[in-house]
């Protein structure tokens, strides 16, 4: 039932309009500043990304009352936002001769697991997109294949195909880290 | 079984990478940008009323340009223009050669289909001319060329005497205006 309503053409007043949104957000925030930080690496840039995205997200959002539409769309919109803020920032990085800012120190408690992070997310970053954004989407709240083909509008053995294969690469690439345990 | 590991470990360690959550004010900042940033209307709702207002315009303008241009009685004329070389002989169409009637003679005049017309120089500009008055022109120049000399006889009393009779005039009287006696403001 629940899902049904969901889906269903809903003709609300501003107010309720409001608290769907608000709804939207409280439940979707989390993914979109995941997603955002797949790509960044930055807690402040990934904020401002999943911000930037919602704020969109919210001027189309009669049209997206959908759910699951919602989600899907909020993620590509992240994903595309949070790419060009990356290409942005590199490009003011070599034009400013900037150092690379360093590691979000909430996520890297050691040296060591420094050093793993920045080898895991170096060999991420050399997959192609298509499969970077499957492998991204697949570790971020334990999504399944199916959630991650809706949430990409692809086909279920599409992304089966794409995951397996980002893997492959990986482990090939992380080998030592994974024998070393 | 060592691959399945490695696999697992990767994807724990990239678990572990993006698990990272957003901060508390997140959904008042979101609520914030969405107040600050302007309502932009759709380019299509532009149009709605771009449209109508572009065409209320090019109404009054057209109107006002219809008021403004006199009013022509006749239909305008059609317009021909053509370039004329030099020394090019000008195709005329001339009707059949019929007789002239004048004083106990008749003659007749040689047909001139063909007349030739010696444009001053090609490097004159073009001139747009009616065509019922590039007839006219034509036929007024193949008359020209068909009767190049008129010929008029002489009225017969003259052929008769031989000379001109003297013409009598009457002197021309004039007559003094006298001034009204009884002053001015006599009425008539």
């Amino acid at each position: 039932m629940g899902e049904w309503a969901e889906r269903l053409p809903i003709v609300t007043s501003g107010e309720e309009f409001e608290q769907e949104f608000e709804r939207r957000l409280s439940e979707s925030s989390t993914l979109a500043f995941r997603v955002a930080y797949g790509v960044l690496r930055h807690r402040e840039d990934a904020e401002d990304v999943a911000q930037e995205a919602f704020a969109k997200a919210y001027r189309s959002f009669r049209s997206l009352r959908d759910r699951d539409r919602f989600r899907a769309w909020l993620v590509r919109m992240t994903w595309r936002l949070a790419i060009d803020r990356l290409r942005s920032n590199r490009r003011r990085a070599v034009h400013e001769q900037a150092v690379e800012e360093p590691p979000d120190p909430v996520t890297l408690p050691d040296v060591e697991a420094r050093d793993r992070q920045a080898h895991l997310w170096a060999a991420i970053d050399g997959l192609p997109e298509s499969l970077r954004i499957v492998t991204v989407l697949a570790a971020i709240q334990g999504h399944d294949l199916k959630e991650v083909s809706r949430l990409l509008d692809v086909p279920e053995g599409t992304i089966k195909w794409r995951l397996f294969t980002a893997r492959k690469t990986l482990q090939e690439k992380l080998r030592w880290m994974t024998s070393r345990g | 079984m060592d691959d399945l590991q490695g696999l697992t470990d990767i994807d724990r360690a990239l678990a572990e990478a993006l698990d990272v959550d957003v901060s508390p004010d997140f959904a008042a900042r979101v609520r914030q940008r969405i107040a600050r940033e302007p309502i932009r209307t759709p380019f299509w709702r532009g149009w709605r009323i771009a449209v109508p207002v572009a065409a209320a315009a090019i109404v009054i303008v057209a109107a006002g340009v219809t008021r403004l241009t006199p009013r022509r009685a006749a239909a305008p004329h059609t317009l021909t223009a053509r370039s004329l070389a030099a020394g090019q002989p000008l195709r005329v169409d001339v009707p059949a050669a019929r007789p002239i009637a004048s004083a106990g003679r008749t003659r007749v005049q040689e047909p001139a289909s063909i007349v030739p017309v010696t444009a001053r120089a090609t490097t004159e500009p073009e001139v747009l001319v009616p065509r019922e008055e590039i007839e006219m022109y034509r036929r007024l120049i193949a008359a020209a060329h068909r009767a190049p000399a008129i010929v008029v006889d002489l009225p017969q009393d003259i052929v008769a005497d031989g000379t001109i009779k003297e013409i009598a005039i009457d002197p021309i009287k004039i007559e003094p205006i006298v001034p009204p006696v009884g002053g001015e403001g006599e009425r008539q």
